[in-house]
């Protein structure tokens, strides 16, 4: 389809202008810093702790020391195999559940506000109805009766999440498909589907993205808890089920805090990152949410400079 | 290059014409529905070439018929025909490639209408590439000719500029341009002039000017702005709270207005000279002079309301409330048209109580007795 | 008019602000008086500075602009105003109506106790003593008192202009600038607002500085009407002789390109070009480019204001003084 191939180019022209204006700001640099490790951290996983994680490496409950960086687990694997190959699986299911949810979301949410009419009240009966059901009981439900693969645990997360997306973007689409721009599309004559595709969806890229990267940090954390709570794939190796095992073990009334804290750590970590790169996008789409501070002292500053060039005439 | 008149047209037939166009917005549920009856009967006609101006304030449902003429919204009852053919009949659900064809329209806000993530050229590429019109000619050289039919040729690289970084005059000539693309025969102007700079909405309204001289594309022109109406078009319908209260040749209504409304429409634009230079308009009646005063038309203006659309249940006359010539007989029948000359009526009880005639027959002797376009 | 029956003399005013593109000079030069009870027309297109102009009288720019100049409030400069003698001075001295301030109401309250925390910002009174002078202020600009207690969006525009209108006069102040305030309202209910800022006029005495695009509401209305372009004033006289004789090129331009409802149906011809971007200095007469009357040099210094009749200026090459025409 052509048009998809100029969705594309129009997509690439505004992301390169935003990429130059993200590499200025301090929280998008951070954000992406800390997630690009993560994502490094788990394609190097072989290298960094080669072998195998689940391996008996040594005596259970050790401290950390430095054969064992962040010490041994209660099965007496090592903590530090554990939580580097852990990114990989938490990393993949949240990646894999944000996108999802971003699809469903931009779709349900785009058909209704373009459409309107019954299918919007369809749809959004149907948005309300997943937005009330309780999110971790849900979870919990349909994960204890579903195969505990990491696909199917996706999809779980995905049926319990998309409905907040969706809101979101449909409520921003209804307002961007009463612009004059949409209706003179019309006019001209361009079919409902290209102009959802060419006209709406442009209008909410900046929206788009910070949806996506929500249902990122959504998916990413209510995979551990799933997996903590021991509906997740136990056999995988990922920072929940590392939790599990170490509240499994009784690390906190053990003291044994090397169990539990890094995996822990990178999760906080990886879900704040996700959230600075969140606003960062915000900021750049938005400049008034610029911190004032920050906008007025970089005025005063040029103010200042141009002073000294140009002495002012009174 | 004159435009070919369509088929099945012929001298009789207007481009346009409409007959009893009615629509009724309805929202809320159960008891906290709303029903806003925002176009009542409305029946005019414009033929080839034609320019028309449909007057009224915000409320008046003016810019609701340039959308249902644009095929924007379905007319709840009433039709439109384009060279006689009965476009909701044939095509009830979406207008179809041919109709986009013939009718174009351009919206008030020049910036809203053009997509600012698409550039200049991408507007009109498209626009070209969905009516076929490129004439084998390469996209460059088909664009380079529509830049040149709105004035912006010697703009240089705006093929590849956002609507951002042009002047509000210069995206309202895209926007024609746009429609030019279409081959259209009709252009329906929405207030094309009301968002952009004192010096440059007259450019707007001589650039649609030249267009209608040169290649015959008929002008709907809706404003607020009685000035340009009287400088771009030949015929003028005032409209008050949905429905069409007067109609006739433009400089002839402006002049003279019969309707208290459009009295008091004509009376309140600012005077250059001065509050109260604006001649006393000759009387049709004795009632009607005393009784359009503009000691009471300031009356009217104060008193409660605006030109919002009627409240279902009303039958009488929408303006009753607010007219300084008032009669029992106004809030009980909303008097029918009654013509005043050749091309003129107006309805209102001051001229009697009109004829029961039917819209249609309206719109027909309305298209036989407005003023042809002079060259 | 003497100094000093002037309520508002500012001279030689000057807004700047920094950008990222450079200094934008939004306001240059701009001297005018305003006389008690006097109606002053500020006209200009968008981009003119007008609005600049408004907001630097009260000083409610943003704090990166830097003013230049003097704005003498009954002798006292109210660009060096302390903010104790600042906030006195706005809304008892000059109050402002913005452009769209009938859509900048708070939703949220009703119009009498927005009224009322005006009142009571300004002023040490009683909640109660504050509410009991609501009904008057809204009657004076003729809105039903029983409506004091409404919610801005349950009224119309033209009511909602009212109400800013009661809030712009709640404290009688001696100068109300007003900036496009019918601009959004349809011409019957502008006329009736017009009308009405009139009546109050004659009945409190207070000035008037009404800043507006639409030449013919302005002309209508004022006594002494000043065009600006490209930041400075370029023509500044009585109302009506601006409008029957315009002097400066532009002014004369601005009145041909406007369409009328009387007078001949020609064609109108439009004003080609846009006025200069604000960043730089210019060199000479911003309107140099787009003039039809454009000679060689003119570009080259900048036009001052000049007396071309008693009451009378104009800020153009076509019209030198004296000295000038010796060298």
């Amino acid at each position: 389809m052509t048009y998809l191939r100029r969705a594309l180019s129009v997509a690439r022209r505004s992301a390169r202008a935003a990429f130059t204006r993200l590499t200025t700001s301090k929280k998008a640099v951070f954000g992406a810093a800390v997630v690009l490790c993560f994502i490094l951290v788990g394609l190097l996983a072989p290298v960094i702790a080669p072998g195998n994680p689940l391996a008996v490496v040594g005596p259970q409950n050790l401290a950390p020391s430095a054969q064992h960086l962040l010490g041994t687990t209660g099965e007496g694997n090592d903590v530090f195999a554990q939580v580097v190959w852990g990114t990989r699986n938490s990393l993949a299911v949240g990646f894999l559940t944000g996108a999802t949810i971003a699809i469903i979301g931009v779709a349900i949410g785009l058909s209704a506000a373009f459409f309107g009419g019954w299918a919007d009240n369809v749809l959004t009966l149907l948005m309300n109805v997943f937005l009330v059901i309780p999110g971790l009981p849900l979870l919990v439900v349909m994960a204890a009766f579903l195969p505990r693969t990491t696909l199917s645990v996706s999809f779980v997360l995905a049926i319990a999440g998309w409905a907040g997306s969706a809101r979101v973007i449909r409520s921003q689409a209804l307002s961007v498909v009463k612009r004059d721009y949409v209706a003179a599309a019309t006019v001209i004559g361009e079919r409902p589907l290209r102009i959802i595709v060419m006209e709406v969806l442009p209008s909410l890229s900046s929206l788009i993205a910070s949806a996506l990267f929500g249902a990122i940090g959504y998916g990413i954390g209510s995979l551990a808890a799933l997996q903590f709570l021991g509906l997740g794939d136990l056999t995988t190796v990922s920072w929940g089920t590392i939790l599990y095992w170490a509240q499994n073990n009784s690390s906190l009334l053990q003291g044994t805090w090397w169990q539990f804290v890094p995996a822990g750590a990178c999760l906080a970590l990886t879900c704040a990152a996700i959230s600075m790169l969140n606003f960062a996008i915000d900021e750049v789409t938005n400049p008034r949410l610029r911190t004032i501070r920050e906008r007025g002292v970089r005025l005063v500053r040029r103010a200042r400079r141009a002073r000294q060039e140009e002495p002012h005439a009174a | 290059m004159t435009r070919a008149v369509a088929e099945g047209a012929d001298e009789g037939v207007p481009l346009l014409e409409t007959r009893g166009l009615d629509k009724v917005f309805v929202s809320g549920w159960m008891k906290s529905r709303k029903t806003v009856h925002a176009v009542n009967d409305v029946g005019f006609a414009l033929r080839a070439g034609q320019s028309v101006g449909l007057v009224g304030e915000s409320g008046s449902g003016k810019s609701t018929v340039a959308r249902l003429i644009a095929r924007l919204e379905r007319p709840t009852s009433g039709q439109i025909l384009l060279n006689g053919r009965d476009v909701i009949a044939g095509e009830p659900r979406r207008a179809s490639r041919a109709y986009r064809h013939e009718v174009q329209m351009i919206f008030q806000d020049p910036f809203s209408s053009l997509n600012p993530t698409h550039t200049v050229g991408y507007h009109l590429r498209r626009s070209l590439q969905i009516h076929g019109t490129a004439a084998g000619l390469p996209w460059g050289a088909a664009i380079a000719g529509l830049l040149h039919d709105v004035g912006l040729e010697s703009i240089p690289g705006i093929v590849g500029r956002y609507p951002h970084e042009l002047s509000g005059g210069q995206r309202q000539r895209v926007a024609i341009a746009r429609t030019l693309a279409a081959r259209p025969a009709l252009i329906v102007a929405d207030e094309p002039t009301s968002m952009l700079d004192v010096s440059v909405r007259v450019g707007i309204l001589n650039l649609l000017g030249d267009l209608r001289r040169d290649r015959g594309i008929g002008l709907l022109l809706i404003t607020h702005d009685l000035a340009s109406a009287r400088y771009s078009t030949s015929h003028t319908l005032v409209m008050y709270a949905g429905r069409i209260v007067e109609s006739g040749p433009s400089q002839e209504l402006i002049a003279a207005p019969r309707h208290p409304y459009a009295r008091l429409l004509v009376g309140s634009v600012p005077r250059r000279a001065g509050v109260h230079a604006a001649p006393d308009p000759p009387a049709a009646s004795s009632a009607a002079s005393s009784a359009a005063s503009s000691a009471a038309s300031s009356a009217a203006s104060r008193a409660v309301g605006s030109g919002a659309a009627g409240q279902p249940g009303l039958t009488g006359c929408p303006f009753a409330p607010r007219c300084p010539a008032r009669m029992p007989q106004c809030e009980i029948a909303m008097p029918g048209p009654e013509w005043l000359d050749a091309g003129r009526w107006v309805r209102c009880h001051l001229y009697g109580p009109g004829s029961s005639a039917t819209a249609a027959d309206l719109a027909t002797r309305n298209a036989a007795g407005g003023q042809l376009e002079s060259p | 008019m003497l100094p000093s029956d002037a309520v508002l003399d500012v001279s030689n005013l000057s807004v700047e602000f920094p950008t990222a593109r450079g200094i934008v000079r939004a306001v240059t030069d701009v001297s005018f008086t305003i006389g008690r009870g006097e109606v002053l027309g500020l006209v200009g297109e968008s981009g003119s500075g007008k609005s600049t102009v408004a907001h630097a009288l009260v000083r409610v720019l943003q704090r990166s602009a830097r003013c230049t100049g003097s704005v003498l409030f009954r002798g006292e400069n109210v660009l060096s105003f302390p903010a104790a003698r600042l906030r006195q001075y706005r809304w008892e001295g000059v109050s402002l109506v913005m452009q769209g301030a009938m859509n900048a109401l708070n939703p949220v309250l009703t119009i009498e106790s927005q009224v009322v925390d005006v009142i009571r910002t300004h002023r040490r009174v009683s909640r109660r003593a504050a509410k009991a002078s609501v009904p008057e202020l809204l009657e004076l600009v003729g809105i039903d008192p029983a409506r004091r207690g409404a919610y801005p969006h349950e009224l119309s525009g033209g009511m909602r202009q009212r109400c800013v209108i009661a809030i712009a006069l709640a404290l009688q102040p001696d100068l109300v600038i007003m900036d496009e305030p019918t601009t959004a309202l349809d011409v019957v209910v502008q006329r009736a607002i017009m009308d009405e800022i009139e009546r109050l006029r004659e009945q409190l005495g207070f000035s008037v500085l009404l800043i507006s695009h639409d030449l013919d509401l302005v002309a209508e209305r004022a006594s002494k009407l000043a065009i600006m372009y490209a930041g400075r004033i370029v023509e500044v006289g009585p109302a009506k002789q601006v409008v029957a004789s315009p002097r400066h090129p532009y002014t004369a331009a601005l009145l041909a390109s406007t369409m009328s409802v009387d007078g001949p149906v020609d064609r109108v011809g439009e004003l080609a070009g846009r006025p200069p971007d604000l960043i730089g200095v210019q060199a000479g007469c911003a309107f140099f480019p787009r003039c039809a009357k454009a000679r060689p040099g003119h570009d080259q210094r900048v036009p001052l204001l000049r007396e071309v009749e008693p009451g009378h200026q104009v800020a153009c090459h076509l019209y030198p003084e004296k000295e000038e025409l010796l060298t």
